[in-house]
């Protein structure tokens, strides 16, 4: 079970946490692509193959929902990283996994992962 | 009830009545009067209609009789309830010059109209032959047996109503002023008795009292407080409510607005198992305590999140620190000065409410946390702005990395070398500000350009604002290290 090979997306708005889950996703094989803003977002997912994402819910004050909308219709699966403990998503991404902060990288590669199987890939690891 | 018959003209009835009778208008105009009254008080009809009654008739304005008669027309006013003068003095002018003295019992019956008063008919008796009567016969050294007992009581009663009046009046004046809304609401159809000024300042000094609740406040009506008055009223037991939500007009002809009540609807009269008279309403607007507590738990919530946001960027400074290719007390170390230079970029923003930060002060606070006493071997130059929390934080820990980097290999690691930091802010107009910082050594050994890219260049690269890429350049000279940043902060509101 790794994450081996993917171009994974992460949408982070505090620089210094975005480098360290680079580093945790890099350590584990995977590609990474950085946004900070919701339309950098956006534009990468249009731009670039991304085969997973993880997405920071408060985005400089705007919950990052519109970009988790367009990671499902394109059926790429994601999670969602907050600080936000108690807060639940909307009723469509209820089921999402999200990961608390601060998480581990064992917390963020197992929640990957098994979205990856949630989406029927059918395979362990994520495809890419 | 036995229908009108057509063939009475009641207009001729109230004019052939040998009763005195006169209609005031709610401003206490003469409307009309009959030809009694005007027998009665010897005046022509011409004098009297359209004026205004105490201009008809007039009276010291301080005297008791004149404070009589307008109390007792008020009080008809305010609660359209029928009200009587049991004996009241009021000189009539004598057509050939100067008064007459002359006694009178009134009652002031009030014509409703649509909820409200329309009319006032005042019904007077001249009773000053009998006052005449009790007077003679007291000066005569009777026992006022006679006539005169009529005179006594009429006496007592009024002055029994005066006192009454003055209670009443009293206690209306404390729940005029009480700070809680107050209104009393009788009937099935709940209609406003009377309603206090918290009450009518809460429902944006509308016309209510007259009303009832339907008419008056419409837009309760299917927020189910109706039902609940019915309820109230029909069961006889009270209703208490706590903190609870209402959409009111609470200005006139504006817009619908949410507040928050605590409030009791307490049944009027009621027995056991029996239907109220009316239902009896008090409560307190504790719509600001209710912002007061939202606020506080979005503060706690927002607390919680920055807390967690903190332990993430500890955690990664953590995983910075402590890497394989590390020693151990080296690592810890090298963590101990990040966290350091993290709090002291904390203290900053703190101090702003985490709004936002001064430049000068995150760039001179970073340097000073790290570089302690050879902060002297620093030069600074450049213009204060203010930066983003975010951008803050980043800035803070680069130029922690870079003062690190100086004192371990470049010019702060020997006892002459300086470091010139100089910036730059170019504001562009409707577009990000350009930050230009150019760190230059001197005077320290010679600097090689190291094997990989440390934390604090790919910390600067990632972005010294959380929106846009910045740009770095090292250059290890022979002089020293160069380094030149430039960023794009984004526009902090004002």
């Amino acid at each position: 079970m790794t994450l081996d090979g993917a171009t994974i997306l992460i949408l982070e708005d505090e620089p210094i946490i975005g480098l360290a889950l680079e580093d945790m996703l890099s350590l584990q094989g995977a590609s990474v692509l950085h946004a900070s803003r919701i339309e950098e977002a956006c534009e990468l997912i249009a731009q670039e193959q991304v085969d997973s994402a993880v997405l920071d819910v408060n985005v400089h004050g705007t919950l990052s929902y519109s970009v988790a909308q367009l990671l499902a219709e394109r059926e790429i699966p994601f999670i969602f990283a907050t600080g936000y403990g108690d807060r639940s998503h909307p009723e469509q991404f209820a089921d999402v996994p999200t990961v608390a902060k601060p998480y581990s990288a064992d917390d963020v590669r197992k929640a990957l992962l098994t979205r990856a199987n949630c989406a029927g890939s059918g395979d362990s690891s994520i495809p890419g | 009830m036995l229908a009108r018959p057509q063939s009475i003209d009641f207009e001729a009835l109230f004019g052939a009545s040998p009763n005195p009778y006169v209609l005031f208008a709610p401003d206490l105009t003469i409307v009309t009067m009959n030809d009694a009254y005007l027998k009665a008080t010897m005046r022509e009809r011409d004098d009297l209609q359209g004026k205004p009654m105490f201009e008809a008739f007039p009276s010291d304005p301080e005297s008791e009789s004149h404070k009589a008669l307008q109390n007792s027309l008020d009080r008809v006013l305010q609660s359209g309830e029928p009200d009587e003068l049991a004996l009241i003095r009021y000189d009539i002018a004598q057509p050939s010059g100067g008064y007459e003295e002359r006694y009178w019992s009134a009652t002031h019956t009030p014509l409703i109209d649509a909820g409200k008063v329309a009319y006032i008919l005042q019904h007077t008796v001249d009773v000053t032959e009998l006052h005449r009567l009790r007077t003679i016969a007291a000066e005569a050294g009777h026992s006022a047996r006679d006539a005169t007992g009529v005179f006594q009581r009429a006496h007592a009663v009024q002055e029994a109503n005066q006192t009454l009046s003055q209670e009443t009046q009293r206690l209306r004046t404390l729940f005029e002023q009480a700070p809680g809304f107050v209104a009393v609401l009788s009937g099935p159809e709940h209609r406003f008795q009377m309603a206090n000024a918290a009450y009518r300042r809460l429902v944006g000094d509308r016309e209510i009292v007259g009303k009832t609740v339907v008419e008056a406040l419409p837009e309760v009506v299917e927020q189910g407080f109706v039902t609940l008055l019915e309820q109230v009223r029909s069961s006889g037991e009270a209703y208490i409510g706590r903190s609870v939500r209402i959409l009111l007009e609470c200005e006139q002809e504006g817009p619908i607005e949410e507040r928050f009540l605590d409030f009791i609807y307490q049944p009027i009269n009621a027995e056991t198992d029996t239907e109220a008279s009316g239902v009896f309403v008090q409560g307190h607007d504790v719509t600001e305590q209710r912002r007061a507590e939202e606020r506080q738990q979005l503060l706690i919530h927002e607390l919680n999140h920055r807390v967690k946001n903190t332990l993430s960027i500890v955690q990664a400074l953590a995983m910075q620190s402590f890497n394989v290719r590390m020693e151990p007390e080296i690592a810890r170390k090298t963590f101990d000065a990040r966290l350091n230079a993290l709090s002291a970029a904390h203290n900053l923003l703190t101090t702003q409410n985490w709004e936002n930060a001064g430049l000068l002060e995150t760039i001179k606070a970073s340097i000073a946390a790290t570089t302690g006493a050879n902060v002297d071997r620093l030069r600074f130059q450049g213009p204060d702005t203010v930066v983003a929390p975010q951008t803050a934080v980043s800035l803070a820990m680069a130029i922690h990395e870079l003062c690190t980097n100086a004192i371990k290999y470049g010019a702060l690691s020997n006892g002459t070398g300086t470091v010139d930091v100089r910036w730059n802010v170019q504001p562009v107009e409707d577009g990000p500000t350009e930050l230009e910082i150019e760190w230059t050594e001197a005077g320290g050994p010679p600097v090689q350009q190291p094997s990989r890219r440390g934390f604090g260049t790919r910390l600067i690269e990632r972005g010294l604002s959380a929106e846009l890429r910045s740009e770095v350049e090292l250059e290890f000279r022979p002089t020293g290290l160069n380094c030149k940043i430039l960023a794009k902060l984004p526009r902090i509101p004002e």
